[in-house]
This record gives C-alpha cells, sequence and structure tokens, in this order.
C-alpha cells in the first residue's frame, strides 16, 4: 500500500492538542537524501528551562535509578508541576500488552504524555481502547486507526509510538516509525529474528530516535538492586546462573482446522510479514506466541525478562555470550510449534553458564538465581532471597517505589521512557540492550532446534562454522513486506 | 527391506516372512506423506523430515535436498508441502535448488515460498534467477522480491532496482528503501 500520499485528515482535535511546532514533514526521497534527523527536537517538545520541569525530571531520574521515594506516591502529585508541552503518543497493537501500554501513558497525563491515536487489526480491541482513552480525557478525540499502522507512523502530530503487536511485526513497524522521526516504545522480545534486531538497532542510531525495550523489570528496584551489587561484586567472581520460565504445555489437538475469518479482524494485516496460514481462533491473540512463525515461545517471551536481568548483572549489555547448547522439546504435530520444555545454556566468555530452563512447579512467573564465590542471589517479581542476609541490605537494601494505582515498575519504565523523549538520552532498556538479550532468546531456540552446541560471536553476531544456524538468523517475508 | 525382495542368492529367500518386517514395509514413508499434508491436518511426516535435515550433518545435505527436490516436484503437492519443502531448502538448499525454485519464484502465487529459501541460499545461480525476477513479478511479489535482494546485499541489482523507484506503491517504497540499503552498505 502506498502510504506516500497519505494526509493526516480529521485529526482537528488531536492536533489542537499537539505541540505548536513541528518538523516539517519530509518525502521519502528527501528524507533519505536529507540524512538523519537531529538528535533534538526543536519547537514544543524541546526541554523547557523552568523549575517545574526541572522538578519532573529529577523525579524521573528517581524513578530510573531506583532511588528512595515514599512508599505512597500519589500520581496526582505529579499534576501541579507537570512540565505544559505535550508528547503525544500512538499506539500499534491495543490488546493483552497493548492494553497495558494505553493505561500507563494514560496515567502519565500529568506529566504531559497525551494519547491521541490508537492502531489494531483487531475492531472491539481499538474501539476499547479509544474508548479508554476518551473516557479518561472527558472527549472524543482518540483517532483510531484500523489496521494499517503506517498511518500511524507517518503522521507527524505523533511524538512517539507504542509497538504492542504480536512479535512478528515488531521490527518493521519500529523500523517505519524510527524512519518517520517517532521515538518508540517496543514491547518485549524486541525482535523475532537476530537480523531484525541489528536492523533495529542500526536505525535507531541512524536517526537519532529514543527506543525503550518493554522489559520493565529494568525499571524495579528488586532486579535493579540484584544487578547493581552483583555488578559490583556482591557475590564475587560469578560461576553460573540458573534461569526459571514458566512453561508452555498448552495442547490444542494433534489437528486443526481452518475457520472463517471473524468480523472486524483484518487477518491479512494481521499475518503481514509472516508466512500465510489460514485463519484459525487459537492463532491469533494471546496465543500467537506459541507458534514459531510470530514469536519463540516462552523462550523469548519470559526469556526477554530474566535474561535481561543477567546480561545486565553481567555487564553484557553490549555483548553476549560465546556458546550456546540446549535440549528443547518441541511438538511434532498441532497448530502450536513452539517448545514445551526450553533447556539450553549458553556460556560467555568468562566461563559463566547461564541456563535457562522450563518450571515444573506450574507457577507463572520466572526467576534467575546467580551463583558466585560469596554466595547466591535470586530474584522474581514476587521475591529477593540471598545466601546471606546482608546481601539484601547492601546500601540500605532495594528502594521500593510503590505508587498509587500499582504497576510500579511499569509505570516507572514509561515514565523513563517519557523522560527520555525529553532529555534525548539513552532510555534505560535501549534497544541496542533489548536487541542483545533477545539475541540470546532466539540463540536458545536455534541450539535446541539444531540440537548441537554452537559457536557465538558476540561481536561479528554469527555462528561460527554453522551454516544451518546462521541462515536461522532471519526469515525472507512474505510480500510486500520487507526488512529494508 | 521387504521381505519380498530378497535377493535368488539370499539364504534366507525360503524363509517364512517375519510379520513384524513386513508390517514395518508398510508403514507410511515420510518423504512420500509429506507431500499431501493439508493446513491443520497431522503434520508429523513434515516434523520427522525436518528433524532429519536439522540434525544432518552437511555431507548428508546432497541427498536431503535431492528428497526434497523429489517431494517439490509432486504434481499432487500441497500449498502447506510446498510451504514446509522450500523452508527445509532455506536450511540445507545449494545451487542444484535454484532451477526448481526459479519456477516457483517465476508466479506469484509462489514467489514468496521460493523466496524463503533462495534468500538464504548463497551463490551467484540464486542471485541471477532472483535479479532475473525483477523483470518478470509485479506488484506486491515485486517488492517482496526487492526486500530479498536487500536483505541479500545484492549490489549488482542496484541499478534495476533503482529503475523500479519510479513505479510507485509497494513496489516504489520497496525499491526507495533497498536503494538506501544497497547504497550504504559499501
Amino acid at each position: 500500500m502506498n502510504m506516500r500520499n497519505f494526509s493526516p485528515m480529521g485529526w482537528g482535535s488531536a492536533r489542537a492538542l499537539a505541540c505548536a511546532t513541528r518538523r516539517p514533514r519530509l518525502g521519502m526521497e528527501e528524507r533519505l537524501s536529507a540524512g538523519a534527523p537531529k538528535a533534538t527536537r526543536e519547537g514544543a517538545c524541546a526541554p523547557q528551562p523552568n523549575h517545574n520541569r526541572r522538578d519532573f525530571l529529577k523525579l524521573s531520574s528517581l524513578f530510573a535509578a531506583g532511588a528512595v521515594l515514599p512508599t505512597i506516591l500519589p500520581s496526582k502529585i505529579f499534576g501541579a508541576e507537570a512540565p505544559s508541552k505535550q508528547v503525544t503518543f500512538g499506539f500499534v497493537g491495543t490488546g493483552n500488552m497493548g492494553s497495558s501500554n494505553v493505561d500507563r501513558v494514560l496515567r502519565l497525563k500529568d506529566q504531559g504524555a497525551r494519547a491521541i491515536a490508537v492502531c489494531d487489526v483487531d475492531k472491539i480491541f481499538r474501539e476499547r481502547a479509544a474508548k479508554r482513552i476518551n473516557k479518561v480525557y472527558g472527549d472524543t478525540s482518540c483517532k483510531l486507526v484500523s489496521g494499517d499502522f503506517r498511518e500511524l507512523t507517518r503522521n507527524p502530530e505523533l511524538d512517539a509510538i507504542v509497538v504492542s503487536t504480536p512479535d512478528h511485526w515488531h521490527a518493521l513497524i519500529a523500523l517505519d516509525a524510527l524512519r518517520h522521526g517517532k521515538d518508540v516504545f517496543c514491547e518485549k522480545p524486541l525482535t523475532h529474528s537476530i537480523r531484525e534486531g541489528q536492523a533495529l538497532v542500526a536505525a535507531l542510531r541512524q536517526h537519532n530516535r529514543i527506543g525503550q525495550t518493554g522489559t520493565m523489570q529494568r525499571s524495579d528496584a528488586a532486579f535493579r538492586y540484584v544487578a547493581e551489587v552483583i555488578q559490583q561484586g556482591a557475590l564475587g567472581k560469578l560461576d553460573h546462573i540458573d534461569i526459571l520460565i514458566p512453561a508452555n504445555n498448552k495442547y490444542v489437538g494433534a489437528t486443526w482446522a481452518p475457520e472463517a475469518v471473524p468480523d472486524g479482524l483484518d487477518y491479512e494485516m494481521w499475518l503481514g510479514p509472516a508466512p500465510f496460514a489460514p485463519y484459525t481462533k487459537q492463532r491469533t491473540h494471546y496465543q500467537f506466541r506459541y507458534i514459531m512463525d510470530y514469536a519463540g515461545g516462552q523462550t523469548t517471551n519470559w526469556g526477554a525478562h530474566y535474561i535481561d536481568i543477567a546480561q545486565w548483572a553481567l555487564s553484557m549489555d553490549q555483548s553476549g555470550p560465546v556458546a550456546v547448547e540446549g535440549a528443547g522439546e518441541f511438538p511434532t504435530t498441532g497448530l502450536f510449534t513452539a517448545p514445551t520444555r526450553v533447556d539450553f545454556t549458553a556460556t560467555y566468555a568468562s566461563g559463566v553458564k547461564l541456563r535457562v530452563k522450563t518450571r515444573t512447579d506450574g507457577i507463572y512467573d520466572g526467576n534467575v538465581k546467580f551463583f558466585g564465590e560469596k554466595g547466591w542471589m535470586d530474584v522474581s517479581r514476587s521475591k529477593l532471597k540471598a545466601s546471606d542476609e546482608a546481601l539484601l541490605a547492601i546500601g540500605g537494601g532495594p528502594k521500593k517505589v510503590n505508587i498509587e494505582g500499582g504497576d510500579p515498575s511499569g509505570i516507572a519504565h514509561m515514565t523513563n521512557f517519557l523522560a527520555c523523549i525529553r532529555s534525548r538520552e539513552r532510555a534505560v532498556a535501549d534497544f541496542a540492550i533489548g536487541h542483545r538479550t533477545t539475541t540470546i532468546c532466539n540463540l536458545g531456540n536455534i541450539a535446541m532446534q539444531l540440537r548441537r552446541p554452537l559457536k557465538w560471536d558476540p561481536a561479528k553476531e554469527e555462528f561460527i562454522g554453522d551454516q544451518q544456524a546462521n541462515r536461522l538468523k532471519e526469515r525472507a517475508y512474505r510480500a510486500p513486506w520487507a526488512l529494508v | 527391506m521387504a521381505e519380498e525382495k530378497r535377493a535368488a542368492n539370499d539364504p534366507l529367500k525360503n524363509a517364512e516372512p517375519n510379520p513384524r518386517l513386513t508390517e514395518f514395509s508398510k508403514s507410511p514413508e515420510p518423504w512420500t506423506e509429506v507431500a499431501k499434508i493439508e493446513w491443520g491436518g497431522d503434520r508429523t511426516h513434515a516434523s520427522t523430515i525436518q528433524t532429519l535435515i536439522m540434525d544432518a550433518d552437511e555431507s548428508q545435505y546432497p541427498a536431503l535436498e535431492k528428497k526434497l527436490l523429489a517431494v517439490l516436484a509432486d504434481k499432487k503437492l500441497t500449498d502447506f508441502a510446498r510451504d514446509f519443502v522450500c523452508r527445509m531448502l532455506k536450511l540445507i538448499g545449494s545451487a542444484a535448488s535454484v532451477p526448481a525454485l526459479a519456477k516457483l519464484l517465476a508466479d506469484a502465487k509462489t514467489a514468496d515460498a521460493a523466496r524463503y529459501a533462495l534468500q538464504s541460499i548463497p551463490g551467484a545461480e540464486a542471485d541471477a534467477v532472483l535479479r532475473a525476477a525483477l523483470g518478470a513479478l509485479k506488484g506486491k511479489a515485486k517488492a517482496g522480491l526487492i526486500g530479498t535482494l536487500a536483505a541479500r546485499g545484492d549490489r549488482e541489482a542496484l541499478a534495476a532496482i533503482k529503475a523500479c523507484v519510479g513505479e510507485g506503491g509497494d513496489v516504489g517504497d520497496a525499491a526507495t528503501l533497498a536503494v538506501a540499503t544497497l547504497g550504504g552498505a559499501q
């Protein structure tokens, strides 16, 4: 579909809410010849030198750093001191995590975040999201876009795009947004293939945009505490790391039947770059993650969170392991193709071994346990344990932040994104970090499929001496989509 | 080996048929059955072949590739099976697969499946058929093809891709981005 002549008609009310001064919109050829946009936006979104704004940024940085704050922090406290200029958000994908991300941005209303448009291939989801947005703002201004995300990524009224689609769409939507001058919050796992991650990081830097991966554990006090004290040597030399992730043992039959596409679902756009397959109900919405054409199963779904903490603690955010091997189990028939049992080990150049396994106790959470010469530490969303109580109290222990309405790490993560949009500093889960974490998830899936030890060069980002493994770093897309 | 095929000089040629062996010889052959799998059907035979391919060492690739190409030539091949075979050729395909894939590439209905394999098959043979298809495909299929040429970093296709920029639509958009990608890959 040619979007070059796209004209943002019907944006009157949103336009009035948006920044007064905007970057001139360039055509595709102009953009290519003009080079990357400037790092700092001019006009309404540039930092405002006033006391209120400084206070806001200070508070945002405290969130990001997990610093000491009162136990209960009412969200309305931000109201009087909020910066006056708004940052406009558009949402591509509004189900499940998309719905959560809409709520997070809405809760940042008093800090100048303004949700103005939603796009979803499912009519029910996008209308629900728009209704929620309009209710909060008390108007009917939220723009509804049916299936084509380019109506959002190429609309000059938007500053930021939040991508919460199924994983096979993440990279292409984020890339289009970056190329059109948007800052991007993209759900985890950041991409569906290693090559997509490389392309996304390159585009982020080329266009000087802000990219936040949706790994909100980066903005959680307990995870931050563990990563930082381990970086500082609390456990001495690390030996190994064990990660447990929830099971995906759902079974929907050895066969399935194509079904009629329901009214209100643009299935062609839902499939997008993925290979064609007939519609069946279990393929879409939450279950997409159990089909390898669209996601990587729990390896990438939960691995993206907990491997991320291991990478952080190892100070390997810009690198990765040098070897990987695994022995998972994959369904041999039926709709789902992602591993039902995950078990792989990645080895770093330091000798540290990171093992990721499916947990068998039925708990739907992960955890990461670090073993070093001075003891161990074990952290999940619900607990923080260590071999010695003293390890839990370094510097006073984790600086928990609670806010009214709950979801402190999710709110803090979106707050960090908003702050970085204004400051132009890199986000706490910058795309380069998300890419390296997602790479390990993908290395694990590839190793489990190939069932042999693989050597990985984290500098060149390629397998050493294994043709098949290297061919699994990327996939060709269904036309007309392309990773260019 | 089936009982009835024992050689004349086989000392067991007059032995009673082994019922277990007879039953085994009647069991479905994955390389035959895979061609019949429909969307949503039992894909166990495809999984068996996938495991064989993923477990193989490189010395076994030519024989496996030959078997895949034989399946691809089956006149009753289902859409699911074509897609599956092309994805397996992505893993182990060589220049030997290119002629068969070129035929699929020429048809917009099967061009995507062909690219699933061709994008990952190295060599001048694959480059040549992909470049040649630029003159044959149109619309979405051509846009996808341009993406594959860019993904392969085929700078020799740059001039032909530049000529597509003016076509507009999906083709023009893909060509514009591909020119930027290939032009920047010095």
